[in-house]
């Protein structure tokens, strides 16, 4: 079904991460805009890399939920004269698969320094997810079945039927999770810790899921700065080399696939893996895009991380932790610390190899990867030198 | 009193399946170059790209492929049935159905259960297949 692996890779290793910048805070950000809250961000992923302004010759502005951030007023806002400006979709989807899309911006040429940056002001602007016509079609409406979760929570009752499998283990993630964000200053669920007596008893959204399976709404800005290998060099961080991409379109949850995508990830992780040459055990850093908890199951097996039907086994007794064996959204991610579709779970793995984690450090990390979904499975590999 | 759940839209490729459904048929559509059979409706064959595509009953037979339980509330129309339940079946000849299951308790209602269609006249314009267990 799927096309064989591409075998050249021209940008691997050839295109790295060299600054980050967030708004000062997640959470509400009601004083600011959200072109200021993207100002904020931007300025502080200059500071980061040591870049000047002028030097971004190449832009690309996603959308976010919550106020419309056009890309040419965020350009003319930011008094930027790029190469390459761009829109860029809100869906978290391709939030992996920009990856793939600034690293052939950078490495063909087309810009040097190139700057994504995410903006959501979704808590202020009181952004709702369900309700409409989400979906296949119309139909799904007149039977109540609306909310990207709903369909996490399909695909999660079937693989519980089939496996076996207990929603108290599945709740082992969002504690970790939770437990990654007591570590992370910056995280919106700092002070709220969560047992898994707690997630028992969090009220179902979409059985069999519950609140806590679900990631937060909040505000906040994110900015990436890309630029070619050699120039990363010499810049103020540590260069992220991206060593490795994979993206498959085409497998939307809302299909109600038989295999849980497991054709999408097998193919994304035997493309990106060849193309940065390592494997599973290489993986010090794992991130997933948890939209929902229920995917990470999924994506545990569908990559190789562990065998069919046993991610819920899998990742009990802390294994999934940080001072783990396979520490997972080391951040919080999206159910605790922002929800900024990918760009926080991309900031975390930038700096977990680069060693500035502080409490939630990992330790020795050299190499970290993302796992996406839904209908785009992708993933791209980072490593340091 | 009037039905205030959502309708589904009615449009050029869909109004089939609904007057169908008001004649209590479930349908889908077969595509007439290579067989594919596909629900919901749709345009095109996207196995083989043909716009040749047949109406065929479906015999209403099937099981449940997975279900959930809605607790939250996202259509004001449903607030007295929460948590009710959605399912996905997956009807004997293939092709999968969003629905709510009947004549069930949420409690009983099990993943590979069979089912059979039951068709639910919400008023005079509209028809909602809905699935029950199999007699």
């Amino acid at each position: 079904m799927v096309s064989p692996i591409i075998d050249t890779a021209n940008y691997s290793n050839k295109v790295a991460f060299v600054g980050v910048g967030t708004t000062d805070r997640y959470g509400t950000i009601p004083e600011l805009d959200a072109f200021g809250m993207a100002a904020q961000a931007f300025r502080n992923a200059l500071d980061d890399c040591g870049l000047e302004k002028d030097d971004i010759d190449g832009l690309i502005v996603g959308t976010g939920t919550g106020q419309p951030t056009p890309y040419d007023q965020m350009t003319n806002m930011l008094g930027l004269h790029p190469r390459v400006a761009l829109p860029y979709t809100n869906s978290g989807r391709l939030s992996g698969p920009s990856v793939t899309l600034m690293a052939s911006l950078v490495a063909s040429g087309a810009c040097n320094n190139l700057a994504f940056i995410y903006t959501n002001n979704a808590r202020t602007a009181r952004v709702r997810f369900g309700g409409g016509d989400e979906g296949t079609s119309a139909i799904n409406a007149a039977y109540g079945y609306t909310s990207p979760g709903a369909a996490a929570a399909m695909h999660m009752q079937r693989y519980m039927a089939h496996f076996g499998g207990t929603q108290e283990k599945l709740g082992a993630i969002a504690v970790a999770e939770r437990k990654h964000a007591s570590m992370n200053p910056m995280a919106v669920m700092r002070d709220r810790p969560l047992t898994i007596e707690d997630y028992m008893n969090g009220r179902y959204i979409a059985e069999p899921l519950r609140i806590f399976d679900y990631c937060i709404i909040n505000d906040a800005s994110i900015v990436l700065i890309m630029s070619t290998a050699d120039r990363a060099k010499s810049m103020k961080k540590k260069p992220v080399y991206l060593a490795g991409t994979g993206w498959r379109s085409g497998y939307s949850h809302y299909r109600f696939d038989d295999e849980w995508l497991r054709p999408a990830y097998q193919s994304v992780k035997n493309q990106a893996f060849k193309m940065a040459g390592i494997t599973n055990k290489d993986v010090d850093v794992l991130s997933y895009y948890d939209a929902f908890s229920a995917f990470l199951p999924f994506m545990l097996e569908g990559f190789d991380f562990c065998g069919e039907g046993e991610a819920l086994d899998f990742i009990q007794g802390g294994r999934i932790q940080v001072g783990g064996e396979l520490p997972v959204n080391t951040s919080g991610g999206h159910l605790s610390e922002t929800y900024v579709q990918g760009r926080g779970i991309m900031a975390e793995n930038i700096r977990q190899l680069r060693g500035e984690c502080g409490e939630r450090q990992v330790k020795d990390a050299e190499i970290a990867m993302f796992m996406g979904t839904t209908p785009d499975a992708s993933s791209y590999i980072l490593r340091r030198d | 009193m009037a039905y205030e759940k959502p309708r589904p839209n009615e449009g050029l490729v869909s109004e089939p399946y609904w007057e169908a459904a008001r004649d209590h048929q479930l349908m889908a559509q077969r595509c007439n170059n290579c067989n594919g059979l596909w629900a919901p409706p749709t345009a095109v064959c996207e196995n083989c790209l043909s716009e040749d595509l047949e109406w065929i009953e479906m015999s209403g037979k099937g099981e449940v492929w997975s279900y959930i339980l809605m607790h939250q509330l996202y259509y004001p129309a449903f607030a007295d049935e929460i948590p009710y339940n959605v399912a996905v079946i997956r009807s004997a000849e293939g092709p999968k159905f969003v629905t709510n299951l009947v004549n069930v308790k949420n409690e009983d209602i099990k993943v590979g259960m069979p089912v059979e269609v039951v068709f639910d006249d919400v008023d005079e314009d509209l028809t909602l297949p809905k699935w029950q267990p199999a007699s």
